[in-house]
């Protein structure tokens, strides 16, 4: 597997033509807007419950059903962590589920963003003390969004996808 | 055709320069038509929908991820299925055998399924050999049209079929384009014959083990195929470039209107439908042919 930055480091800053290196530039330059601008038009999103009453997981249902219409943005519901970019996680960690979201996390690609959705997943919530909780999941996974609520409303939703959105630019833009 | 034959003379490398851009249009016009599909079922939803545009950002962010394969065979599947479908479209665009564009294009879609068979995933098995039976049911379609306007023009040359025309071949097999109708909703992959890339029973199909730039190359290929449907679609109005345009508008939206409004059968439901519906249309278009003078 190579990436961008082993391949940078092979070749180096090569001197010589100038035009050359302007064209680089120019194109890397058109690369960089090309990325900003269709990045942020076309997130798709994994939803994964990690255990908890389900009320979290209808409410992002609603988001994505017609009265919110979460795909005006371009966000799409893929049920394949492969090419989903932002992860949504709702309920409490338990312990049936704390690997297999791990192994949901790993099989995205870079770069991905977690949104951690309702008070069970940002904290305990009403499960805290419970024998099979893992929880709560910033001690298991990187979250970049916390949208608390029991449960939260879809507009909520939406916000803490949009700042998703917006993080997952910076990080696009770090890589690049 | 003063105008056109003045042309030529102007620019001697016309015959090779159009045929070039219309090649550089097929997956333009294939990725519109998913925009458009998607914009259209939005608003039969009562939903604002994403822009038009939207399957040229998609393809735009999938080649910025990250590169992630299980193997490196899968990569060369997905650059196969690319490169025969773009061969089809050469064929295609400088009016060459019908014949081979029949074997480049079932070439490029048995890739795909390599493709699929390539990787470690089940769900990629389930939808290869989903994938399969959907190549079965569209080729011999496919195959019985091209039969079809082979014995009606009684050469499978398209540059003789086309120089040949008197009028639209939509006079003598309406039937045929009917089941070129059914063959391009079976490949669009709208609800009732959706069976390789049901996202409810199996991830994405055959594509399941796919991600970033590799999932946009599929992407691209199936927007070429697209095109290239569409094109074969407008070979039955040659001479009459507003009646086919009129006629594909007509059939993209009778497609997403059954889209829409049915859901999806299981892979017998589309046996069914191919060697019942769209087979029985295609043979009594032949019979029309033979037996008409």
């Amino acid at each position: 597997m190579t990436t961008k930055s082993s391949k940078e480091e092979k070749t180096g800053p090569q001197p010589g033509n100038p035009l050359l290196t302007m064209m680089k530039l120019k194109h890397k330059a058109a690369v960089k807007l090309v990325r900003s601008m269709s990045t942020l038009r076309s997130p798709w999103v994994l939803h994964f419950d990690t255990g908890g009453c389900n009320g979290c997981p209808i409410e992002i249902l609603a988001a994505l059903a017609p009265r919110y219409d979460l795909e005006r943005f371009g966000i799409l519901n893929k049920g394949n962590p492969k090419m989903a970019d932002i992860l949504l996680v709702t309920g409490t960690v338990t312990a049936g589920c704390k690997d297999v979201l791990i192994n949901l996390y790993n099989q995205m690609a870079e770069p991905k963003v977690v949104v951690a959705i309702g008070a069970c997943c940002c904290e305990k919530g009403v499960f805290d003390q419970c024998y099979n909780v893992r929880g709560p999941i910033y001690k298991i996974l990187p979250v970049d969004v916390y949208v608390p609520g029991c449960a939260p409303r879809p507009g909520t939703i939406i916000e803490g996808v949009k700042k998703a959105l917006a993080l997952w630019q910076a990080k696009l833009a770090g890589e690049g | 055709m003063m105008l056109i034959n003045d042309f030529r003379t102007w620019f001697p490398y016309a015959e090779f320069i159009v045929p070039a851009i219309v090649l550089a249009l097929l997956p333009v016009i294939g990725l519109l038509i998913i925009g458009l599909d998607r914009k259209v079922s939005a608003r039969m939803q009562n939903r604002i929908g994403p822009p038009v545009l939207q399957p040229f950002y998609d393809i735009a962010k999938l080649f910025s991820k990250q590169e992630l394969y299980t193997n490196t065979s899968m990569l060369v599947f997905a650059y196969a299925h690319l490169g025969f479908m773009f061969t089809t479209g050469i064929f295609l665009v400088f009016r060459m055998d019908v014949i081979v564009i029949f074997f480049t294009l079932t070439l490029s879609m048995i890739f795909l399924v390599l493709g699929a068979f390539s990787t470690p995933s089940p769900y990629s098995y389930l939808g290869g050999y989903r994938e399969l039976i959907k190549i079965i049911c569209i080729e011999t379609l496919f195959l019985f049209v091209v039969l079809t306007v082979g014995v009606n023009a009684k050469t499978f040359l398209l540059s003789e079929i086309i120089d040949n025309i008197k009028q639209p071949l939509i006079i003598r097999m309406p039937l045929s384009f009917i089941a070129m109708v059914f063959i391009f909703m079976v490949a669009m992959e709208k609800p009732p014959f959706n069976i390789p890339s049901a996202h409810s029973e199996i991830v994405q199909g055959p594509l399941s083990d796919y991600s970033g730039r590799w999932y946009g190359l599929f992407k691209l290929s199936h927007a070429v195929e697209l095109g290239i449907l569409v094109l074969l679609m407008y070979l039955f109005f040659v001479p009459n470039p507003i009646l086919g345009i009129i006629m594909i508008v007509f059939a993209f939206l009778v497609v997403v209107t059954i889209g829409n409004t049915t859901t999806r059968t299981t892979y017998k439901g589309l046996f069914k439908w191919t060697f019942t519906f769209g087979l029985g249309l295609v043979l009594a278009n032949l019979l029309l042919v033979v037996i008409w003078p």
